[in-house]
């Protein structure tokens, strides 16, 4: 439905509610260091555990979207509010901390850790958060059991790419993120595989709580989910 | 089990493993190399200092008084020109520019004692003397005297005592008869095949020596008449071989004469000492040494050459901080994509810069604790190798202290190295590191 770069106001008082959205973006825009414009003044909202495609074409900026709502990188305008923090106000090491335990992202390549199990690649996500150390292991095995994978100690390679990509959403559900951000989670797949995965994601998100933000170029992603919006590419020559 | 930042660490070494051992392992040999010239060098010190025992002054006719110590003391090669002994005594007893004998010097708290090198027993050097030499010499500058294992020291004209580690080569006991063969062994314990054994002469064991961590271990040791007698007869005086006869003055050869000064018991620094030497060296062709200041001298020659050693290894030990920090740089290239994947999960760049220093330490302290493993091996065959040799025995052990100072200098240098490739890390791009492969 958008052919715009704002898709949903939110009132400053739902941001303070306390029981408000996981996700707030708030007239966000982006140029690249060459000066040409990715996202010129978007903004959105998430309700907790709610759910959400994006449509994009290639180049529409889904990837910098989510990366700026991740805090990796810095908007030129506008902010997002993660659980009613700003994440851009904070610094350095907090900003990471805040991102690891909050956040959690799923990448079309997966990104897992070559020479790290399928179980290390989960508990490695749990340690730089509060949980204690001695739940890692039992929460890192109940995930993967859940996704149904029974080799925890294979390393992913030896896995298939439909079980690494369930490896990959164990770990961005590790530390119980209010927010999921997932780009392009479906284009390595087989499209049975995809529609699996994006099965998976949903209801693992659901069971824990999260909010989803799926990216997708894909159409059949967005089946099922109640709410689709589209983010457009900004209008050309528009540099900051 | 919960990961840990060691644990990341530990598997980024592993994934890299080759690289990593022979990061560690450059660092390994370097190590190595400067632990083993350093204990070695202080072993050497050691070694030398004490091997040359409690004499104050040896005489000779060598062409320098360092070649009469290596060749007295330390068996390094045969001396190539005698004393005699029956003028060198009337010497020391004549009226000197003092108007005393230099005897007098020497007095009843010092002594002399004639040595002469010339034989040898399966290529080990014996060395004939007094049995004095047992009494009063002590083998070792900073120990007690001999100690036998076995038997006693030499009384009659033909008896043998072997060192320590002579018993133990040759396995000969106590009662055993040896025939001596003409001509002392060089550094690499060589005779010619056409050598001339005295097989007419019996030698009869009668004493085994304890060790003495000298080079007096791998010699034997026979009664000097007996060795004059052997050469007599080999000159054709038939009359030597009577032990009722006294040996002929012109068969009483010596290559060396121990001296110590005479002083008050129980003092170690004599007045008598000085002048003694002076005396001495008024006596025509002779060369006079005091045997810790050849040391001493030989051992200002040897540092120069440890220090450039030294020297040489610190540098190669800096080069193998180079190959750590390459070996880390160049794998920067492969593990963006893994250093943007730990800051989305929650890691900070100080964590990652932390991480990749851990790494380089890590390496630097592997290579440190092989190399100090590698210098305890090559210590050994080194110290082995020169008691075959040359025969000074060296105490390879190393040292607490420079081992951990080597070991603290290791890490220090290996973090330094860690320093650029942390850096690179440490600006890594995150979004740009995350994108899918093409």
């Amino acid at each position: 439905m958008m052919a715009e770069q704002r898709t949903q106001q939110n009132s400053p008082e739902s941001v303070q509610n306390e029981a408000g959205p996981a996700l707030v973006v708030e007239g966000l825009s982006f140029s690249y260091s060459g000066g040409s414009r990715v996202l010129d003044g978007l903004g959105l909202s998430l309700g907790r555990g709610e759910q959400m495609v994006l449509k994009a074409s290639s180049g529409a900026g889904k990837s910098t979207l989510l990366h700026l709502i991740a805090g990796l990188l810095e908007p030129g305008s506008g902010r997002v509010l993660i659980d009613r923090t700003e994440i851009h106000r904070l610094k350095g090491a907090k900003r990471d901390r805040f991102r690891g335990s909050r956040v959690g992202m799923i990448f079309q390549t997966f990104n897992l850790l070559d020479g790290f199990s399928a179980l290390e690649n989960v508990t490695t996500a749990m340690m730089f958060s509060k949980i204690p150390k001695a739940e890692h292991d039992e929460r890192a095995r109940a995930l993967l059991k859940r996704l149904g994978i029974d080799r925890h100690q294979a390393p992913p390679q030896s896995l298939s790419v439909g079980q690494q990509q369930r490896v990959a959403v164990a770990r961005a559900m590790a530390c119980r993120p209010s927010l999921v951000l997932a780009d392009e989670p479906t284009a390595s797949l087989d499209p049975e595989n995809a529609a699996e995965a994006v099965k998976l994601i949903r209801e693992v998100c659901a069971e824990e709580g999260a909010a989803l933000l799926l990216v997708s170029h894909d159409p059949a992603v967005a089946i099922g989910f109640e709410r689709v919006e589209e983010l457009a590419a900004a209008p050309a020559g528009t540099g900051s | 089990m919960a990961m840990s930042g060691l644990k990341i660490v530990a598997r980024s070494l592993r994934v890299r493993a080759v690289s990593t051992l022979i990061s560690a392992f450059s660092v390994a040999v370097a190590v190595a190399m400067l632990l083993t010239l350093l204990t070695l060098s202080r072993a050497n010190d050691r070694a030398f200092e004490a091997g040359t025992g409690n004499a104050d002054l040896i005489v000779s006719r060598e062409p320098s008084g360092l070649v009469s110590v290596l060749n007295t003391f330390f068996y390094a090669a045969a001396p190539v020109d005698y004393i005699d002994w029956a003028t060198f005594e009337r010497q020391l007893n004549s009226p000197g520019p003092r108007r005393m004998p230099p005897i007098a010097l020497i007095g009843d708290t010092g002594w002399y004692i004639p040595v002469a090198i010339g034989d040898s027993y399966r290529g080990r050097a014996v060395l004939a003397t007094t049995p004095e030499f047992f009494e009063k010499f002590k083998p070792r500058a900073d120990g007690d005297g001999w100690s036998f294992a076995q038997g006693r020291p030499i009384e009659g004209a033909f008896d043998l005592v072997l060192g320590s580690d002579t018993a133990r080569a040759t396995g000969l006991a106590i009662g055993e008869i040896v025939h001596l063969t003409h001509g002392a062994p060089g550094p690499g314990g060589q005779l010619p095949e056409d050598a001339h054994v005295h097989t007419d002469f019996d030698f009869r064991v009668v004493g085994i020596l304890e060790r003495t961590g000298t080079a007096h271990d791998r010699a034997l040791f026979s009664h000097i008449e007996g060795s004059w007698r052997m050469h007599a007869s080999d000159l054709g005086d038939e009359s030597a071989r009577d032990l009722e006869t006294p040996v002929a003055p012109q068969h009483q050869k010596v290559t060396a004469v121990l001296i110590k000064a005479g002083g008050r018991p129980g003092s170690t620094v004599t007045a008598a000492f000085a002048p003694l030497q002076s005396d001495l060296t008024r006596m025509t062709g002779l060369t006079i040494a005091n045997p810790a200041t050849e040391v001493r001298r030989l051992l200002r020659i040897v540092s120069n050459i440890d220090q450039v050693l030294i020297a040489m290894a610190v540098v190669i030990l800096l080069s193998s901080g180079v190959s750590i920090l390459l070996s880390l740089y160049n794998s920067m290239a492969t593990r963006r994509r893994q250093i943007a994947v730990l800051r989305v999960l929650g890691a900070s760049r100080k964590r990652i810069f932390s991480m990749v220093i851990a790494e380089s330490a890590f390496i630097g302290l592997l290579g440190g604790l092989v190399g100090v493993v590698l210098a305890v091996v090559a210590g050994g065959l080194v110290a082995q190798a020169l008691w075959m040799r040359v025969g000074v025995m060296l105490d390879p052990s190393l040292e607490l202290v420079p081992v951990l100072w080597t070991l603290g200098g290791t890490v220090v240098l290996a973090v330094l190295a860690g320093l650029a490739p942390a850096a690179v890390a440490y600006r890594t791009s995150v979004a740009g590191n995350l994108r899918p492969l093409v």
